[in-house]
């Protein structure tokens, strides 16, 4: 505060504020490369009907339906985000088993869950 | 597509002039399947179609013609089906998919008398199936019911007008005897309603845009709602800018008939008849049954005395016309079912009688 007071700016509180944006993004993209557990999932394109529970599970809102449609008419689900985590929401309430969930633990290799 | 800008002036037969109208309109396809009374507007197509610039196809049901429509549709084209009032039962489930995928099409109903199998003589008992409903979920189809063969003629460039302008089907409610009659008719030109591909539709997907989609399934709750208050907008929208109606002789009428299509037909006549005997009668005959015209029958109900609903039903149109009014007068009814269609002698007797019911009460 006082450091602040000795420089007298008119936009003392914008520069508070941009401050603690900047720690802010720091301390995410921290924890976002470096602590949180990545992961990626991969859908049977001819299995999937397209019923969009998935996409409602998925905490990360990273699946949508694709504009392509299957071999069977149906557009099928797949990432739109890279922000996957592996949680394996989507895979345990798929009906159909179309998902496999791969998640990549700090030793950076991916493992099928 | 050049038009020649000449009307013809015909004498014919109601269905061939629909049909001689939508080629005219510049219908790409018609998709339909037999039944009387209406199998003349597929057999005029099918006669023409070697000679002029449209695609027939005879499908192997009523089912099958709506499904054909949807795709059709769909890609973009400018199509139309006819059916009679069973063969229109079996199109409800392709109706309400085309209303939720809001795709543009023109359906015509020869309307003859049921339930059932029925008759093949002219009704107006699917008056609730064409407005209410008929198919499942919240939608509405655009519902116009000509009375004459001209009419029969003009509402198929109209429907095509108002299905594209609103990517909603629309329905001709025509009857039995409207489809067989013989009355002089002065065709549209050819060619004086072009065509534009939409870009909403799947026309094949090119590099410079994104795939189209068309669909009526949106299986998360929270998007079904937003397409359903996007169609109710719509249909707000319909119904302000499109309600149409005939008025025949109201300004100083003490009773008004409300019929629409044969029945309004055989009203005109009860209503010259009734004036030859000194009552005072008019005719309100909506012309689009939806939008239905409530407003302007609610303004004639503060001016007339009496309301006399003619219909070949068992009292369908009643119930709107008594939302109309809305308990301001008397609304009657006359009705003949079953295919039996009613004399403008009956109807001047039902008149007089209830004049003079009014007379007596006073």
């Amino acid at each position: 505060m006082n450091v602040f007071a000795f420089f007298n700016w008119k936009n003392e509180k914008k520069l508070k504020h941009l401050s603690g944006t900047y720690l802010a993004l720091f301390v995410y993209s921290f924890i976002k490369e470096n602590i949180m557990i990545k992961g990626t999932v991969q859908i049977a394109r001819e299995i999937c009907k397209g019923c969009e529970l998935c996409i409602v599970a998925c905490p990360q809102e990273s699946l949508h339906l694709s504009r392509q449609i299957n071999l069977r008419g149906y557009r099928f689900a797949e990432l739109k985000d890279d922000n996957c985590t592996g949680c394996l929401n989507c895979a345990l309430v798929c009906p159909d088993s179309a998902i496999t969930v791969y998640r990549m633990p700090k030793s950076k290799t991916a493992k099928a869950v | 597509m050049e038009s020649n800008g000449v009307k013809e002036v015909r004498l014919m037969k109601g269905n061939e002039a629909l049909a001689e109208s939508a080629i005219r309109a510049g219908m790409h396809a018609y998709f339909g399947y037999p039944i009387t009374p209406q199998s003349e507007v597929m057999e005029y197509l099918a006669e023409q179609q070697p000679k002029r610039n449209f695609t027939l196809l005879q499908a192997e049901s009523e089912v099958a013609s709506i499904n054909m429509i949807f795709g059709a549709a769909g890609a973009g084209t400018r199509v139309m089906t006819s059916s009679s009032s069973p063969g229109i039962s079996l199109m409800q489930e392709g109706l309400s998919y085309i209303a939720a995928a809001e795709l543009p099409c023109v359906v015509v109903n020869i309307n003859r008398g049921g339930p059932g199998l029925g008759t093949i003589q002219p009704g107006q008992g699917d008056y609730f199936q064409a407005t209410k409903g008929g198919g499942h979920g919240d939608y509405h189809l655009i519902v116009l019911a000509p009375s004459s063969v001209q009419e029969m003629a003009d509402f198929v460039f109209e429907g095509f007008k108002l299905a594209e302008k609103y990517r909603n089907p629309v329905m001709i409610l025509s009857d039995g005897a409207l489809g067989q009659m013989m009355e002089k008719v002065e065709l549209p030109a050819e060619g004086s309603l072009p065509h534009e591909t939409p870009n909403w539709a799947t026309t094949g997907k090119t590099k410079n845009r994104e795939r189209n989609i068309i669909t009526s399934l949106f299986i998360e709750p929270e998007v079904m709602e937003q397409v359903n208050i996007k169609l109710q907008n719509k249909y707000q929208e319909i119904s302000e800018n499109e309600c149409r109606f005939e008025e025949i002789q109201t300004e100083d009428a003490e009773i008004v008939l409300v019929a629409y299509g044969l029945s309004a037909r055989i009203s005109q006549k009860a209503v010259d008849l009734a004036r030859e005997k000194g009552i005072k009668a008019g005719l309100f005959r909506p012309i689009s049954l939806y939008p239905y015209p409530y407003d302007a029958l609610n303004k004639l109900s503060d001016k007339s005395d009496n309301f006399l609903v003619v219909e070949m039903n068992a009292g369908q149109m009643l119930e709107d016309v008594k939302l109309a009014v809305n308990g301001k007068k008397p609304v009657s009814f006359k009705g003949r079912m079953g295919g039996m269609i009613m004399n403008p002698e009956d109807l001047v007797e039902e008149i007089t009688r209830l004049v003079n019911k009014t007379i007596v009460k006073d």
